[in-house]
């Protein structure tokens, strides 16, 4: 340079890397011909700008102070020019990040074993290498007022619907929170919030089963920061489907979905029904069956709903502290809780073999389904239906079952009916990839073909 | 939100509606709360003139099985046997539950066994309470205890045998195996008896004392055993068809699954085939009135040959005519006699008017009505034809003749 310039380099240590600030910022400064002759502050940064220098990093000019200051807290480098009052930010963020794993939620039989990370341009990156199509959309978003925090809205343009799209861009930009540190946050913005029991919003970890979303026409939401995706809109049908069934051939894949419906159906009803033919309708219960639960009850001080009630209280709790506890730790409570004491409370007849096995029973079903988040509402469900038995017995839990399917036909997620494609008039799809899957269907076309 | 509480509404409203009860909804009753009553005996009371028409109802309870031996020992017998009897079959139950520690559930009951006293009394009237209770199942089967009373027959068995409903459950394979009862559920016995053209067939049952035993001062040991078919004319006990020629009524009514016949071959052995197969049509020939006079009862029936005493090829075909006309006499022998002693009785035991009312619905629309007088001046005839299939593994007997 003529003469000396005085120039400030900023960068917060740990979200920058040292290393690329010398090679990529500080390096030509002092390298670069063009710039060293630079008559001033003025020149050199026009100079940087206009990109007369050779830069390997994104860079940006900030004329105004809270600009620059949002790239700094981002990680990036900020060259300041005193004199001037401007600033030129350099992207040479490198914060630690975790490495690509398998999904520890959702497990892989035979599929891809890739899942999200934290970091949102990793997690594009993932998408991209999937979808290599330009019809990939990814918008980015800035959301919280003190976090900054990076949110994507991916879809494929053609195959989405432009409506949910932008219904999906107006409630991330409708969210005004100090910072987006949960996904809640983001959940409840997508959703609405509203008192709906059944989950209406897919979200996982998995690429694989969010790039195959995105090509049935669905809109996904990615946050920076969450090792999760969202995706939107979602049916019941959804949530019980999982990647592995394009994997198999059409009729495999048929009866484990028919397996899987089924597991719904007994994971969320069986405790109540037990309740109901056990208190209310004993008839129904084949006559040698009937002597072995009379047989086994003997000595049981609780009636039993009172059994069945208590059993799903200790299996919630186990599975709650199975969760909170360290693995290892984990197992140990589920092997105590669920054999010693389940053992020691049968021979000390306090729970009769037969209530034990039903809930036992209701909970592994329970694990089939692929959404966590409809496992949970089942969880729920099925208590709710238990004290509707006690109440009434199959009259009261009939009911509950009708009042449930009335409140699914009334959910709507952006526009789609919750119970789509079995309702809404939606011809040939009911049958085509739902229930059964024929060979050959499968995810050719998106939702809105 | 307003929908849903107008759905609510009108599930509520219509619940309120739709029961019977004071109360809304069921009323809970723990299942160890109740007594499983499986067998439920009817007999007409015996006694003196203050109990004269009364209904005595015994029931088996069964009991849940022990775990272990020592809880069997403690537990006792794996039933109770309980009778009582009152001007009602109903208030003989309410009596037997009064008594009971537990609340007695019909809804298990399995088997009726009705005695032949109260079927001679008219058994309509001693089962309307089971079939008019809503705790009762209409597949439920009915026995008529022959000779005796149900609650001697249900206490012979259960003293020797422990387990009457096992006993009974047994009476399913003897009508697989051997055709010489059958199983009548409740409403098939409603059928029958609301039919006012032909009899009532309900099969009967005794309790045998098994070979040998009493004799050496042991207790004796009684076994339940078909007695042939009890036949039942308006409702009360008129005969039997009795259990020597039993299986007849099966042939003729369609109702054999297989059972044994043994006839003598050209070598004067026994050779045993099992039927594992027939069909028996029914033609019937019309006066110019349209009055049925001749009935021809054809039987098609299949054999296999299950054993032989000779040692000789008998699947010859020569050899399998000879056995297949014996096989058929044995047979229409047996057919006969059934048809005899309905002709005797007066009363179509065999349902051949439902079955001419299904070949010639419009004839019988005009014979319906005197059916009961034609059925006694009806011709009846009977052929059978038998095909002898197959034998078993060996064609020929181990040590054949050369």
């Amino acid at each position: 340079m003529r003469g000396k310039i005085k120039l400030t380099v900023a960068f917060i240590d740990g979200l920058a890397d040292r290393g690329q600030i010398d090679t990529a910022v500080l390096r030509p400064l002092l390298r670069d011909g063009a710039l060293r002759r630079a008559p001033g502050e003025a020149a050199l940064l026009r100079l940087i700008t206009t990109g007369a220098a050779a830069y390997h990093c994104s860079r940006e000019r900030h004329d105004a102070r809270d600009g620059a200051l949002a790239a700094l807290l981002s990680g990036q480098a900020l060259l300041i020019f005193d004199g001037l009052r401007r600033a030129i930010s350099f992207d040479v963020r490198n914060f630690e990040k975790r490495g690509i794993t398998e999904p520890t939620s959702e497990s892989v039989l035979k599929g891809s074993k890739e899942s999200f990370v934290e970091s949102l341009a990793v997690n594009t990156s993932l998408i991209r290498r999937r979808l290599q199509t330009p019809e990939l959309k990814i918008e980015c978003f800035r959301l919280g007022e003190h976090s900054g925090t990076a949110v994507a809205v991916v879809y494929v343009d053609g195959l989405a619907d432009g409506g949910v799209i932008e219904a999906v861009r107006g409630r991330l930009e409708g969210i005004e929170v100090r910072g987006i540190v949960s996904a809640g946050q983001i959940e409840t913005a997508l959703t609405g919030g509203g008192g709906a029991l059944f989950p209406q919003i897919l979200y996982t970890e998995r690429t694989d089963k969010f790039c195959g979303s995105l090509l049935e026409g669905r809109v996904g939401v990615l946050t920076d920061g969450l090792p999760v995706a969202y995706v939107t809109p979602v049916d019941f049908n959804s949530l019980i489907q999982a990647p592995e069934d394009y994997a198999f051939n059409g009729l495999v894949s048929s009866v484990f979905r028919l397996l899987r419906y089924a597991c719904v159906f007994a994971a969320l009803v069986l405790p109540a029904f037990y309740v109901s033919v056990a208190s209310f309708h004993q008839e129904m219960i084949p006559t040698q069956l009937v002597f072995s639960i009379i047989a086994s009850k003997q000595g049981v001080p609780f009636p039993t709903y009172i059994e069945v009630l208590l059993m799903l209280l200790a299996f919630e709790v186990l599975l709650e502290a199975g969760l909170r506890l360290p693995q290892a730790i984990g197992q140990a409570v589920s092997i105590v809780g669920a054999l010693v004491v389940g053992q020691a409370a049968i021979s000390a007849h306090m729970m009769s073999p037969g209530v034990v096995i039903v809930i036992s029973v209701a909970g592994i079903t329970g694990f089939v389904v692929p959404s966590q988040e409809l496992s949970n509402t089942i969880r729920i469900g099925r208590i709710a239906l238990v004290f509707l038995a006690t109440a009434g017995g199959l009259f009261t839990v009939t009911l509950g079952l009708i009042l449930t399917l009335y409140h699914m036909c009334t959910l709507e997620t952006f526009g789609t009916a919750y119970l789509s494609p079995f309702v809404a008039r939606e011809g040939r799809n009911m049958f085509r990839d739902t229930i059964v899957r024929f060979t050959g269907a499968g995810r050719k076309k998106g939702r809105s073909q | 939100m307003s929908r849903a509480a107008a759905a609510l509404s009108a599930l509520l409203a219509s619940a309120l509606c739709a029961g019977c009860a004071r109360d809304i909804f069921p009323r809970m009753s723990d299942i160890e709360q109740f007594e499983i009553i499986r067998v439920v005996g009817v007999d007409a009371a015996d006694g003196d003139a203050t109990t004269a028409g009364h209904v005595e109802v015994t029931l088996l309870a069964g009991k849940p099985e022990p775990e272990s031996d020592a809880e069997q020992e403690a537990a006792g017998m794996a039933y109770t046997l309980a009778s009582e009897s009152a001007p009602t079959a109903f208030e003989a139950i309410s009596l037997l539950n009064a008594r009971a520690d537990r609340r007695q559930h019909l809804g298990y009951i399995d088997y009726y066994i009705v005695g032949e006293q109260a079927a001679r009394d008219g058994i309509a009237k001693y089962t309307d309470f089971f079939i008019r209770d809503h705790e009762t199942r209409f597949s439920s089967r009915v026995y008529i205890a022959r000779d005796t009373t149900a609650r001697e027959l249900m206490a012979l068995s259960c003293s020797s045998n422990g387990n009457l409903e096992d006993a009974l459950d047994s009476m399913e394979e003897t009508v697989n195996v051997m055709s010489n009862t059958s199983l009548v559920r409740v409403i098939d016995m409603m059928n029958m008896l609301d039919d006012r053209s032909a009899a009532a067939v309900l099969p009967a049952l005794r309790c045998r004392l098994a070979d040998g035993d009493g004799e050496g001062g042991d207790d004796p040991e009684f076994s339940l055993a078909p007695a042939g078919y009890a036949v039942l004319d308006g409702g009360g006990l008129t005969g039997f068809i009795e259990p020597e020629y039993a299986r007849g009524y099966n042939f003729l009514t369609n109702r054999v699954r297989a059972c044994p016949v043994s006839v003598e071959d050209d070598y004067g052995e026994r050779a045993g085939f099992e039927i594992v197969s027939e069909n028996t049509r029914v033609s019937a020939r019309f006066d110019e009135d349209g009055v049925p006079r001749e009935v021809v009862y054809s039987a098609r029936v299949y054999a296999n040959i299950a054993e032989q005493h000779s040692d000789a090829d008998i699947f010859t075909p020569s050899a399998r005519r000879r056995l297949s006309a014996g096989i058929s006499e044995v047979i229409r022998s047996e057919m006969r006699r059934v048809i005899a002693r309905s002709l005797t009785l007066g009363l179509d035991c065999t349902q051949l008017g439902e079955r001419l009312r299904a070949a010639h619905p419009v004839k019988w629309r005009n014979i319906e009505k005197n059916w009961r007088e034609i059925y006694p001046a009806l011709r009846i005839s009977v052929t059978v034809e038998t095909e002898i299939m197959r034998v078993y593994s060996l064609r020929e007997p181990s040590a054949a003749a050369a």
